[in-house]
């Protein structure tokens, strides 16, 4: 069975939609700078991949009435309105969600935390409400009267890619005829703090790729795909946009939080997805790279490349220098952004890029260029080991 | 699919337990998990810096697979309600009293929800497909469609699926707080961790065969025992405390139910049990897994 989407939706700093996603990345215009919205000290020094729009503001587009909802949630409803409204699908007991965060409702919670932690002060404790994962995924279904399947992934930063694949699994096994997939994470301090106390943030603008890379620059995003059978689609005379043809999940087992030195665990992901999909890796026509631009990274993420494609290297980039590393989104949003390149014929630029990592026999795709591009490979890694590749096929 | 090979850690002695159905006893707030020896499955090196539910993901696992007399599975999904709890207040707690800057990564690193599932994996070596659902008392529910699914997919043909979570004297602080203001009861809050080995054919050390699971409600069907909170049937969460995976132990005890055979032990009674329901409930979201004894 052949899965389609048939509906994309994203909202990140280069954008509140996807056209708004598309034109930036093909105006090579990074979203990434000063934080307005984002209170924490970090601001003050590090640059940051911010949603445009205030929680009022999403609030407002989304008609939510209730104050009781996470920024996370807020973004996530925001783009699966998109997503579903371009596939134009009903709402029934067929359709299901599998949605993906790592930090769930913290950006809300913190409004709780800050006075607790530094007077004892428990007034505004009803925050913690929104505080879980769950609790984020199980209001956007109710805000959209999903009933079925719902969970959330949290697998760190593969999240979403996670989500795709746990989807692309459910439609093939006749769970749901249609399924929401996809992830969400706001920026939040305690995000912020936690990869500054890992030495890993860039302060200027990350370089994905580049020798002289410094680290990440942090983002908030949320993206999602409608996914239903190749059949399906058809019957109902949907649009089908992209296929998801490969997926697979593996891990590093090597370390916590770093990448194995010799990339084993994205090479068995990038391997097992191709296997998957039934496709060599020759097949390949663009690769989106994890690439956070941290040291470990991409190292390891190009040393897994070269083991999987040898001599024979489709364009590579990372998007992160457009969005920031948006955490459990970015695999939602990279995954936009793949159906996008198969769509527009369009590979996307690598930004920020200075020098050649010495070991690479290759550097990454530095302009908007067109091609014809019919397999896009597309990487997610996570903490935990958590390797992750989706692969997307032209229909 | 089969399950069969389990091990929970709990307020009971449940933890290596053929029979853990004639020692139960009553708990209260000040009731302690009883805990395994960590040391046995964890260098205790690493043991010193790992929060509970590390510890109880590391050790239930692990003594999980080994029951099962398998190296390794071809998968691992956990769920988990809140995930790591002490490590994410011990770095927030940190960010606000050190002004944001100087701290250390280590609770940071370890409040990552699938540091449960990823430290099984570096601890087994165990590169196969590594999954957390987090979706409140859903979490192992999911974790259990998900082995369904990859065993269905032809992608797996043993998973260890896992339920953990832990209770700290903050959180429960933070949820007495929260409850009042809600005007909610709070029940007793507990925790645990609960591994499951789920294959796709029947092993030595198979117990039943999962032939329902609900994710959204009750199945209505004839069985000869019902776990259940808090409706009819035997109230398990009496004896493992109320959480988002207290589930966890309601499937352990079913399992254990099944191989007790004959119980009478004044809580509950059930003869050679063939059929077993069991159910969860709480904070708006409801679950039931129907078992049939091989």
């Amino acid at each position: 069975m052949e899965i389609a989407v048939t509906g994309i939706g994203a909202i990140s700093a280069i954008g509140n939609d996807v056209q708004g996603n598309l034109r930036s990345l093909l105006a090579k215009e990074t979203g990434i700078g000063k934080a307005k919205l984002l209170s924490s000290k970090l601001t003050e020094t590090h640059l940051f991949g911010e949603v445009k729009l205030s929680n009022d503001e999403l609030r407002k587009g989304l008609n939510w009435n209730s104050e009781a909802v996470s920024r996370t949630t807020l973004l996530s409803a925001w783009a699966i309105k998109e997503a579903i409204a371009q596939a134009g699908i009903v709402m029934d007991e067929h359709v299901g969600l599998v949605s993906s965060t790592s930090v769930g409702g913290m950006d809300r919670s913190e409004g709780f935390f800050e006075p607790y932690y530094t007077e004892q002060d428990f007034a505004n404790v009803m925050m913690l409400g929104t505080h879980d994962c769950g609790t984020c995924t199980k209001q956007a279904a109710e805000h959209f009267g999903i009933t079925a399947y719902t969970t959330t992934i949290s697998t760190a930063c593969s999240s979403a890619a996670n989500a795709i694949a746990m989807g692309a699994r459910l439609i093939r096994q006749g769970k749901l005829k249609r399924v929401i997939v996809g992830g969400t994470d706001a920026l939040c301090r305690f995000t912020a703090n936690g990869f500054n106390s890992l030495m890993i943030l860039d302060t200027e603008w990350c370089k994905p790729f580049s020798a002289n890379r410094a680290g990440l620059n942090l983002g908030e995003a949320a993206g999602y795909l409608v996914l239903e059978s190749r059949e399906e689609a058809e019957a109902r005379g949907a649009e089908i946009h992209g296929l998801v043809t490969g997926w697979a999940n593996t891990n590093d087992a090597y370390h916590q939080t770093a990448s194995s030195p010799d990339g084993n665990g994205a090479f068995m992901a990038m391997t097992q997805a191709l296997e998957k999909a039934g496709l060599n890796s020759s097949d390949i026509s663009y690769i989106n790279a994890h690439g956070t631009g941290t040291q470990n990274n991409d190292q390891s993420e190009s040393i897994a490349i070269h083991r999987v494609f040898d001599a024979q290297k489709p364009p590579i980039s990372s998007t992160k220098a457009f969005t920031g590393h948006t955490l459990a989104a970015a695999g939602a949003i990279e995954a936009v952004y793949s159906i996008l390149a198969l769509k527009e014929n369009k590979l996307f630029p690598n930004l920020n890029y200075q020098d050649p990592i010495a070991e690479n026999d290759w550097q990454p795709q530095l302009e908007v260029e067109t091609a014809e591009i019919k397999h896009v490979l597309s990487n997610s890694f996570g903490f935990g080991g958590n390797n992750s590749t989706v692969i997307f096929s032209k229909t | 699919m089969y399950l069969g090979a389990a091990s929970c850690i709990s307020f009971q002695d449940t933890f290596g337990n053929e029979n853990p159905w004639n020692s139960l006893v009553a708990i209260n707030a000040e009731t302690q998990l009883v805990q395994p020896d960590y040391k046995e499955f964890v260098n205790p090196a690493a043991l010193r810096r790992m929060s509970s539910v590390l510890k109880m993901g590391a050790a239930a696992g692990k003594s999980c697979l080994q029951q099962a007399g398998l190296e390794n599975a071809d998968a691992i999904t956990v769920g988990t309600g809140l995930g790591c709890v002490r490590d994410t207040l011990k770095f927030l707690s940190a960010v606000y009293q050190d002004g944001e800057g100087g701290l250390s990564p280590t609770a940071f690193i370890q409040s990552t929800h699938n540091s449960i599932a990823g430290q099984l994996a570096l601890m087994l070596g165990n590169h196969g497909y590594n999954m957390t659902h987090v979706q409140g008392a859903l979490s192992l529910g999911y974790s259990l469609s998900d082995a369904e699914l990859l065993i269905g997919e032809g992608d797996a043909k043993t998973v260890l699926v896992g339920a953990v979570d832990e209770k700290t004297d903050e959180l429960v602080a933070l949820l007495s707080k929260l409850s009042e203001s809600a005007d909610y009861k709070m029940p007793a809050i507990g925790e645990g961790g609960a591994f499951f080995l789920a294959s796709r054919d029947k092993l030595s050390s198979s117990v039943a065969k999962m032939v329902g699971l609900n994710l959204t409600g009750k199945i209505e069907e004839e069985v000869d025992l019902v776990l259940s909170n808090p409706s009819k049937g035997f109230n398990y969460t009496q004896f493992s405390g109320e959480h988002f995976t207290s589930i966890g132990f309601g499937l352990f005890m079913a399992l254990k139910a099944f191989e007790a055979g004959k119980v009478d032990n004044g809580h509950v009674s059930f003869v050679h049990p063939t059929r077993i329901l069991v159910h969860h409930q709480l904070l708006g979201q409801e679950m039931s897994i129907l078992l049939e004894k091989v």
